[in-house]
């Protein structure tokens, strides 16, 4: 049982979170603005904090200044601001995850789920042998299984190709051309978009938003590439 | 398949046919003349056995004279030359000798292969039946025996009783073939004489004879062009030595003097002409096959055959020659795309050049092929009128390809396109820009002192027109100067030493005035200069300005204050717009996320009722474009203020075009579209900002998925032209577009009957604000119901 503690001044939002998160099983402390959500991490035993950063009294940046001063818990911002600067400033004061409003409740639980993983488990060094990780993508090859957060993901023999092929480049920019030769063993005259689509299927299936890709990202003009976060 | 006529193959076959019928035409047309000439072929029988006779005749008596007779058995056995009768008619007695050769048992001569001929005497000279004697000019050598023996000429001699010039060798004497004899006593100085004075050629009329004994009155004579005094005794080189007959006799016996027919011309003095009747008999199976006999006999038994078919001949041949040159004109091509790189050089170029060609083809047709093989006797006369008829056939063949070739030209009309005349024509058409050129610019130069002297006056008018004040201001500043230096010239009357120092004041003065005027006006130049940059920041000094530049100053920076006024205004409220944007947006997301979110809430709630179940569906489907339409808005809004960063990076269009319809493939296959993608084999590689083109080019292909007409294509083309990339789209609207292109790609505006859809309306105004930003272009046209997106941008 995980402690979260939700904070933004709209009361409305605050219980929808709380419907959504107490549905996934974790325990729910509220509060509506950033000096009552520094004060209850000092309290309580929090594992996730999910934080609005335009809020009365102080706001979520400040809020998570403070916090980040005595606890290193994960912090999802939460916010109707979504323009890059905005993004970048949560992320360099400490912020581990970013998630616009509107948002999509699968999305949200999806993220809330990753960052307690990664917060609870990764840290104990639970990290299986024979698996490649990124993210919250882990790739066994042995028994050709790919799971995210902890989920089993099916994927088609070519999916589960091109996914190794990236996985096993973290960062690296690969074309449309090369994957296909890599992937199919083959001349990709012809073939065009094959790739393109293979790609997309594959982010549906391991992208909360595919919109947005966390992990199997499109490089414009260049090809794709798989970054963890 | 082409048509029949247009085949390259008839092209290139019909030229050949026609040649091999002309070829066929003319030989039997030639064959007949040849028969007619001859009065059938029995005619042509005896008149080539003649020949032969006369040939075999002549050769058997020279060997006979020269007594080399086992030379002369073998030619005779070779050519089976059985039999020799020579007879001798003595000029001045009707008697006659009858000389039968030894060595050749005579049986009864044929009445028809007697021949007479008149022979020279063969006591003194030799008679060559080889024609080539001549001079190798320049150098003094006699090469005769067909031009393989040279002999060194050792003098000239001028035999002054025979009136014959001979170059004289060590064994023999050649005849002089050209001699010019210049005299004293005449105008034009010169008389050709042909041989032995005999015939000869004086002040250009013919056959007026020269006195050779007057040789005395010669001035001298030119031996191939080498001028030589006649002289008695022998002591200098480089003149003609005056001879006697009998001393050409003396200098040995059996030949020395070469005698030779030069072009048709006999050379022999009269006293030595004997006539004999040669007799001759020949056995023709004997003769040897590759004896000239028997190929005369072979080539003419052909010929004769051929008489027969003359007439089917010529008739035949004429067919092919009409239907192969009918042929040849139909195959001429009319197409103009198909005229190669022959159709299009210049007419008279490619005609000269097939004309030298044909030139030089007759040269050898008619002069180096048969010397070659009458010289060097290579090859039989079988082959030297194959190689003929090779040379003639190829002459028309080059004929042939040339007429049909500008028959094409006519056909296509682009017989005067492609003459040397609209060549020239466009030449110069062309040049002409360059030659008018620089006579302008002369003109111009010319001309400048003039009209600035012009405009000077016409200014000067106008201020006196218009502001009269400041015109006589100006004067009166004028008068008063001139007139301190006409006082200062006037104190040079006095003492000279005035106008020095009134020089150097006067000049310290002006040279102030000007500096300062100078300085003033350079100011005000800088100043408007920052003003029409856009450079509000620094007004012009005024305080140390004085008079009209000081007021044209402070009028340049009151403007300079009114434009950063109002620019600053503008700043504000379009940053004010955009804040006001951002900030509404704000506030509408933070609702809105509640809306959604509790809708969500509602529908996994177990509703039964299924009204409900359709208001919240409703709800679900408004809720979510309202949250597009303030996202689409807060975009349009950054992008049409700039207000996004934009990273250029290199990015290959044909692999981003791949990526994006990837991505729409499925989108576009539910709405039936056939993506059809044209791109060029090498890559295109553009200056652009992934994220950013992406979204121009998503907004672009969603549009195309909304708005096209279901089964229609979508055509998306990538160009690569000079600088720029050029990205086209192309899709068929479901509806009928009733507005003009501009108008839609203003905000919110839509074709009125789409207005009802899904999206915004701001695809293509944040589409165009993000082309640009990136500094490229985008144009939008409606042709009907056809769609048309062309997007630009620099490559590298």
């Amino acid at each position: 049982m995980y402690n979260v503690l939700v904070c933004d001044d709209e009361k409305d939002i605050v219980s929808a979170l709380k419907i959504y998160l107490t549905s996934e099983g974790y325990n729910v402390f509220e509060a509506s603005n950033g000096k009552e959500a520094v004060e209850v991490v000092e309290s309580e035993e929090i594992h996730l904090v999910l934080m609005d950063i335009m809020m009365p009294v102080m706001d979520g940046i400040q809020a998570m200044v403070k916090i980040r001063e005595k606890s290193n818990v994960p912090v999802i911002l939460l916010t109707a601001k979504g323009e890059d600067t905005d993004k970048v400033l949560g992320l360099t004061v400490g912020a581990d995850d970013y998630i616009t409003k509107p948002f999509n409740p699968v999305e949200l639980q999806a993220r809330v789920k990753s960052q307690l993983r990664r917060y609870m488990l990764l840290g104990s060094g639970n990290q299986s042998i024979g698996k490649a990780r990124m993210g919250g993508i882990e790739m066994d090859d042995k028994a050709k299984e790919v799971t995210l957060d902890g989920e089993k993901v099916n994927l088609t023999r070519t999916e589960y190709d091109i996914l190794k092929l990236l996985m096993d480049h973290p960062g690296e920019v690969f074309s449309p051309n090369q994957i296909y030769e890599k992937v199919w063993n083959d001349n990709p005259f012809g073939t065009e978009n094959t790739v393109a689509v293979h790609i997309r299927h594959l982010r549906e299936k391991i992208e909360y938003n595919p919109q947005e890709p966390r992990y199997l990202k499109v490089v414009w003009g260049r090809g794709y590439k798989m970054e963890g976060d | 398949m082409k048509k029949f006529g247009k085949s390259i193959w008839v092209r290139a076959v019909a030229p050949v046919l026609c040649t091999v019928a002309s070829l066929w035409l003319a030989i039997s047309i030639l064959a007949t003349i040849f028969y007619a000439g001859f009065g059938g072929s029995e005619n042509l029988y005896k008149e080539i056995y003649d020949e032969i006779a006369e040939t075999y005749s002549i050769f058997a008596y020279d060997s006979v004279r020269v007594g080399d007779e086992e030379y002369l058995e073998e030619f005779l056995s070779e050519r089976g030359i059985s039999c020799v009768v020579t007879q001798q008619l003595l000029s001045d007695s009707n008697e006659s000798t009858s000389v039968q050769m030894e060595k050749f048992s005579c049986g009864e001569l044929r009445e028809d292969y007697l021949y007479e001929r008149e022979i020279v005497d063969g006591a003194h000279f030799q008679y060559s039946t080889e024609s080539l004697v001549g001079i190798l000019l320049g150098y003094n050598y006699v090469y005769h025996g067909g031009d393989t023996v040279y002999d060194e000429v050792q003098r000239v001699v001028f035999d002054k009783e025979a009136g014959i010039f001979y170059f004289e060798t060590e064994k023999y004497f050649f005849v002089v073939e050209n001699i010019i004899v210049y005299q004293y006593n005449s105008f034009t100085d010169y008389v050709l004489v042909n041989k032995d004075g005999a015939s000869c050629y004086y002040n250009g009329y013919y056959d007026i004879k020269l006195d050779t004994t007057q040789y005395e009155t010669w001035a001298s004579v030119a031996i191939n062009g080498m001028k030589m005094p006649l002289v008695e005794s022998d002591k200098f080189i480089n003149t003609i030595q005056v001879v006697t007959s009998s001393d050409i006799r003396e200098k040995g016996i059996g030949g020395n003097v070469v005698y030779a027919d030069i072009d048709g011309v006999e050379y022999y003095p009269e006293e030595y002409i004997d006539t004999y009747t040669i007799q001759i008999d020949w056995d023709e199976s004997k003769a040897l096959e590759e004896s000239s006999f028997s190929e005369w006999k072979h080539l003419y038994a052909g010929i004769i055959r051929f008489e027969y078919y003359v007439v089917p001949n010529i008739i035949l041949s004429f067919l092919l020659f009409v239907v192969s040159f009918v042929l040849l004109v139909y195959s001429a091509n009319n197409e103009k795309e198909s005229m190669g790189i022959l159709h299009k050089v210049p007419v008279a170029i490619y005609s000269g050049v097939l004309l030298l060609a044909e030139a030089g083809l007759l040269v050898l047709l008619v002069q180096a092929v048969p010397m070659l093989l009458i010289n060097y006797g290579i090859g039989s006369v079988d082959l030297g009128i194959v190689l003929e008829l090779l040379i003639a056939g190829v002459m028309v063949w080059l004929a042939l390809v040339w007429f049909q070739n500008i028959l094409t030209r006519l056909k296509c009309k682009s017989f005067w396109r492609t003459s040397e005349v609209y060549y020239g024509y466009n030449l110069v058409k062309a040049g002409w820009g360059y030659l008018v050129k620089p006579v302008k610019w002369c003109w111009n130069v010319v001309t400048t002192p003039f009209r600035a002297i012009g405009n000077a006056c016409k200014e000067m008018m106008q201020l006196a027109r218009e502001n009269t004040t400041l015109f006589f201001s100006g004067l009166v500043a004028f008068g008063i100067l001139a007139f301190v230096e006409v006082l200062g010239i006037a104190a040079l009357l006095w003492y000279e030493e005035t106008l020095v120092i009134f020089f150097v004041f006067m000049k310290v003065v002006e040279g102030a005035l000007l500096m300062i005027a100078l300085s003033q006006m350079q100011n005000l130049h800088e100043g408007s200069k920052r003003v029409a940059s856009g450079d509000m920041s620094k007004p012009i000094d005024t305080s140390k300005m004085f008079w009209k530049f000081k007021e044209h100053g402070e009028n340049i920076n009151k403007v300079s204050d009114g434009i950063a006024l109002a620019v600053e205004e503008r700043m504000k409220s379009e940053r004010f717009k955009t804040e006001l944007i951002t900030n509404v947006s704000h506030d509408i997301k933070t609702p809105l996320t509640s809306i959604i979110n509790y809708v969500d809430l509602i529908k996994k709630e177990d509703v039964q009722d299924e009204k409900l179940q359709e208001y919240v569906d409703v709800l679900d489907r408004q809720s979510a474009r309202l949250k597009k339409l303030i996202e689409d808005l807060m975009e349009a809004s950054k992008a049409s203020t700039g207000n996004l960063a934009v990273n250029l990076e290199e990015c290959d269009v044909d692999v981003l075009l791949t990526q994006i319809i990837g991505e729409f493939e499925e989108r576009l296959a539910k709405n039936q579209l056939e993506v059809v993608v044209d791109k060029p084999e090498h890559p295109v590689v553009m200056m652009a900002d992934g994220r950013h083109i992406w979204r121009v080019i998503d907004n672009l292909l969603n549009n195309a998925c909304k708005y096209s007409l279901a089964g229609t294509r979508v055509y998306v083309s990538l160009k690569q032209e000079k600088q720029e990339a050029v990205i086209v789209f192309k899709n068929i609207s479901k509806t009928a577009l009733n507005i003009p292109s501009d108008e839609l790609m203003e905000r919110f505006v839509r074709g009125d009957s789409s207005r009802n859809t899904e999206g915004s309306g701001l695809g293509l105004s944040i589409a165009q604000s993000l082309t640009e930003l990136m500094k490229g272009s985008m144009k939008l046209e409606i042709d009907g119901d056809l769609f048309k997106v062309t997007l630009r941008f620099p490559t590298i």
